[in-house]
C-alpha cells in the first residue's frame, strides 16, 4: 500500500475505514437471530461471535484489518454467569435482609474479578494484522478502580462519576498491549470533569424545561373544575419528550465529547490517535436510525448500526509517529504468555 | 491450481503477499521469505461471513487472508471445507427472507398465543399474599392523589355494602366494598386485584336504582375473580422485557416506548369476561341482567358529556395526546380506560343483552 512512497517516507496520518454493508449484514443478523429465537437464545453468543467478527473485520487502518477470535462457549459461560448474578441480585433481599447483603457483598467482592477478566478475554481474542491484543490490568488494580472508586461515587452522590470514568478508562486503555506495544493513557481528571459538566448543564436545562411545561399544565388543572384526564396524558407525554430530548440530543454529545477525549489521549507506542466525531453528525445518525428503526419495527437495526460503525471508524485516525510497517513488523508476540493465559479456566466475557 | 493471499507469520504484524497452491495432500505456502508445506488435515478454514476475506489458519497461529478473486470458491472446495447452511444462509437474500418470515410468525405466534396463555397460567399461581400486598399498594396510591373520602351517608353504604355481600358469589374469597369520591374519575367503580371493589360516589348518584349498581359491582368482580388486572400486569411486563430485549441495546428510548403504549387497557375480549361473569352472578341472584346493560349505557352517555364539556379548555392540549392514532372515540376515553372504565361500545351490550335472554 506504501509502495508510491519513497523509501523511509511514511503517511502522516492512517484514517480507520469501515467497509460494512447493511444489506450484508443484515442476512448474517437476521439468519443468527431466528437461530438464536429457536434455540431459546443459547445460539446468541454463536451470533455475538459473528457480530464481533463482521465489525472488526469490516474495520480497516493502513491496509489491513481487525480480527476477533472468540470462543462462543466462553461468551455463554459468561452469559449464564451474568444471568445467575442478575438474579441474585434482584431476588436475594425478597428472600431475607440477611441472605441480601451477603449477596451484595459476594457481588462486591466477584464483580472487579469478573470485569478484570472479560477486558482480558476482549483484548486476547482481537488481532490485527494476525497479531493479538492483550489486556494486563491486575486483579488488584481492578478492585481500586471499580470497587474503592464506584464506592466513592455512590457515596460522594456522583460528584466524583468523572473520576470513575477517568480512572475507568485509564485502567482499561493504559493496561492493553499490542502485541508487545503498550497502549498509553494519558488523559487528566480535568477535561473528565469538563465533559461531564458541559452535559450536566444541558441536561438540567432539558430537566427545567420539562418542569416548565409540568408547571404549566398543573397550571391549567387548577383552572378546570374538574381535573381533565387528558392533562395528565400531556404531563406524562412531555417528561417522555424530555426523556427522548435527552437520550437522542444530549447522548450524543456526551459520546461524541468523551470518545474525542479519551482517544485523543490514548497512544500506542510512540504512535497516537485523532479522533473527531462531531456531535451533530452523531445526533443526526442517532436520530434518524431511531426513527427509521421505529418505522421498520427494529428492522433497520444492521443498517442502523453499520451507519454508526462507518461514521465512527471515519473520524478516527492513527497518527504514526514513525514507518507504521516497520513498528508492527517488530511488534513481536510473547508466545510463551499467551500459551499460559489461554489455559485459564475463567475465560470469558460478560459483555462490556 | 493457486490463488494469491496475504500471509500473517502470528508472531509479527508483517504482512507477506504469497502464492497458495495445492498439491496431493498438502497446501503450500510460497512468497518472500515465506515457504511452508502444511497437511490437509491441520490446516483450518474458520467460516466465511459475508463478503469479508476468507482465511486459512496453521496450528503454530499464523494465517493467510484470501481476498474475494476468481478460482477462490473452487479452491476451499478443494481445500476439503464444505460450507454449512447457516454459512450459505448468511448470504443468501432468500434465506434471509425465509428467516425474516420466520421471526416475523414466531413473533405474532408469541404475542396472540403464547404471551396470552403464559400470563393466564402464571396469574393464576401468584400467590394470594403478593396479591393482597399489590391491592394494597394500589389503594394507598390511588388514595393519595385520585381518591378522596366518600360523601354518602354511612348508613347508604352499609346498605349497598350488605346488598352486595348477599348475592351468592362464585369464589370463596369475602369480597370488601369500600366507598370513595373522586372528581377526576367521576361515575365509576374499580376493583383490587383481591377482589376489593371500590365504589365512587358518582356512580351512586348516577344509578336510578341498586340492581343497576350491583350490576355494575358485579361486573367489577368478575375483574377480580378472574385476575384481568394481575394479567394485564404480567402482560405489559412480558412486553416490556421483549422490548429490551429486541431493541434494547440500540435505544432505550426505543425500548420504553412501545411498553408505555402498551399500559394495555382492558381488552375487549377481558370485558366480555367480565360482562359474562356479572350475568351470571345476576341472574343466579335473581336479578334481571338487563339492569346492567342499563347501567352501561348511562354511564356511556355521562362519560361522552364530561368529553363534551372538558374539551374547549384542553383542545390544544389533546393534540398531543400519544394515542392520535386511534378512532376519536377510543382517544377520549384513554386515560380512564386505563384506570379500568369500560366503554360501552354497541357490540358489547349486543353481547350483554345476547347473553342475558333466557
Amino acid at each position: 500500500m506504501d509502495s508510491d512512497l519513497p523509501p523511509n517516507a511514511f503517511p502522516s496520518r492512517e484514517s480507520f475505514r469501515f467497509t460494512g454493508d447493511g444489506g450484508e449484514y443484515f442476512r448474517i443478523w437476521i439468519v443468527n437471530l431466528l437461530l438464536s429465537i429457536v434455540t431459546l437464545g443459547i445460539y446468541s453468543a454463536w451470533a455475538k461471535v459473528r457480530r464481533l467478527r463482521y465489525f472488526y473485520q469490516h474495520t480497516e487502518v493502513a491496509g489491513s484489518r481487525f480480527d476477533y477470535h472468540g470462543d462462543p462457549i466462553a461468551i455463554l459461560k459468561g452469559r449464564i454467569v451474568a444471568l445467575i448474578l442478575l438474579v441474585a441480585y434482584n431476588f436475594s433481599f425478597d428472600i431475607s435482609v440477611e441472605v441480601g447483603v451477603v449477596t451484595l457483598v459476594v457481588l462486591a467482592v466477584v464483580f472487579p474479578w469478573l470485569l478484570r477478566n472479560s477486558l482480558r478475554f476482549r483484548a486476547r481474542y482481537s488481532s490485527y494484522r494476525g497479531l493479538r491484543f492483550s489486556f494486563r490490568g491486575s486483579v488488584g488494580q481492578s478492585y481500586v478502580t471499580f470497587l474503592l472508586f464506584g464506592a466513592l461515587t455512590a457515596l460522594s452522590l456522583y460528584i466524583l462519576a468523572p473520576l470513575f470514568h477517568h480512572r475507568l478508562k485509564r485502567y482499561q486503555h493504559g493496561n492493553a498491549w499490542f502485541g508487545s506495544t503498550p497502549f498509553r493513557f494519558d488523559a487528566g481528571v480535568g477535561a473528565f470533569y469538563r465533559v461531564y459538566m458541559i452535559t450536566g448543564l444541558l441536561s438540567l436545562a432539558a430537566a427545567v424545561v420539562a418542569l416548565l411545561m409540568f408547571g404549566g399544565t398543573l397550571e391549567g388543572l387548577a383552572h378546570l373544575r374538574e381535573a381533565d384526564p387528558r392533562a395528565i396524558s400531556v404531563m406524562i407525554g412531555g417528561a417522555f419528550v424530555v426523556l427522548i430530548a435527552i437520550g437522542l440530543l444530549i447522548g450524543p454529545l456526551f459520546s461524541a465529547l468523551i470518545n474525542n477525549l479519551i482517544w485523543n489521549h490514548t497512544r500506542l507506542g510512540e504512535h497516537r490517535f485523532d479522533s473527531s466525531l462531531s456531535p451533530w453528525k452523531l445526533m443526526w445518525i442517532g436520530l434518524s436510525n431511531t426513527v427509521l428503526v421505529a418505522l421498520t419495527l427494529g428492522l433497520f437495526m444492521p443498517w442502523a448500526a453499520v451507519r454508526l460503525a462507518r461514521y465512527r471508524a471515519e473520524c478516527l485516525t492513527l497518527l504514526p509517529a514513525s514507518n507504521l510497517d516497520d513498528t508492527l513488523a517488530a511488534a513481536e508476540q510473547d508466545i510463551g504468555a499467551v500459551g499460559e493465559e489461554s489455559a485459564e479456566m475463567f475465560d470469558f466475557d460478560i459483555g462490556l | 491450481m493457486s490463488i494469491s493471499a496475504d500471509y500473517f507469520d502470528g508472531r509479527s504484524a508483517r504482512r507477506r503477499p504469497v502464492e497458495l497452491s495445492l498439491a496431493a495432500d498438502r497446501l503450500i505456502v510460497a512468497g518472500e521469505g515465506v515457504q511452508r508445506e502444511e497437511a490437509l488435515s491441520s490446516v483450518r478454514v474458520p467460516e466465511r461471513l459475508g463478503q469479508l476475506p476468507r482465511r486459512v489458519e496453521f496450528v503454530d497461529g499464523a494465517h493467510c487472508a484470501v481476498g474475494d478473486q476468481p478460482g477462490a470458491d473452487a479452491f476451499f472446495e478443494a481445500l476439503g471445507h464444505r460450507e454449512s447452511w447457516v454459512e450459505r444462509g448468511q448470504r443468501s437474500l432468500l434465506l434471509a427472507l425465509i428467516s425474516l418470515a420466520l421471526i416475523m410468525a414466531c413473533g405474532v405466534a408469541a404475542y396472540f398465543w403464547l404471551l396470552p396463555w403464559a400470563t393466564d397460567r402464571l396469574a393464576e399461581r401468584v400467590p394470594q399474599a403478593a396479591i393482597e400486598m399489590l391491592s394494597e399498594r394500589t389503594l394507598k396510591s390511588l388514595d393519595e392523589h385520585v381518591l378522596k373520602p366518600s360523601e354518602l351517608p354511612p348508613e347508604r353504604q352499609q346498605q349497598l355494602s350488605d346488598r352486595f355481600a348477599a348475592l351468592a358469589k362464585p369464589g370463596a374469597t369475602p369480597n370488601r366494598v369500600q366507598f370513595r369520591n373522586s372528581p377526576m374519575l367521576g361515575a365509576n367503580a374499580l376493583a383490587l386485584p383481591d377482589g376489593q371493589l371500590l365504589v365512587l360516589d358518582g356512580l351512586v348518584q348516577l344509578a336510578d336504582n341498586d340492581e343497576e349498581l350491583l350490576g355494575v359491582m358485579a361486573h367489577e368482580l368478575g375483574h377480580a375473580q378472574l385476575r384481568h388486572g394481575l394479567r394485564q400486569i404480567l402482560r405489559t411486563t412480558v412486553i416490556g422485557a421483549a422490548m429490551a430485549w429486541w431493541v434494547g441495546d440500540f435505544s432505550v428510548v426505543l425500548a420504553a416506548g412501545p411498553t408505555l403504549l402498551a399500559q394495555a387497557r382492558y381488552s375487549r375480549e377481558l370485558e366480555t369476561e367480565a360482562d359474562d361473569f356479572a350475568v351470571d352472578l345476576l341472574l343466579r341472584n335473581g336479578i334481571w341482567p338487563e339492569r346492567l346493560a342499563q347501567m352501561l349505557e348511562k354511564l356511556e352517555r355521562y362519560h361522552a358529556g364530561r368529553d363534551r364539556a372538558a374539551r374547549p379548555e384542553s383542545e390544544s392540549e389533546s393534540e398531543s395526546d400519544a394515542s392520535a392514532t386511534q378512532p376519536s372515540q377510543e382517544r377520549d376515553s384513554s386515560w380512564r380506560d386505563y384506570l379500568s372504565t369500560h366503554p360501552a361500545t354497541p357490540e358489547r351490550l349486543r353481547h350483554l343483552r345476547e347473553r342475558s335472554a333466557p
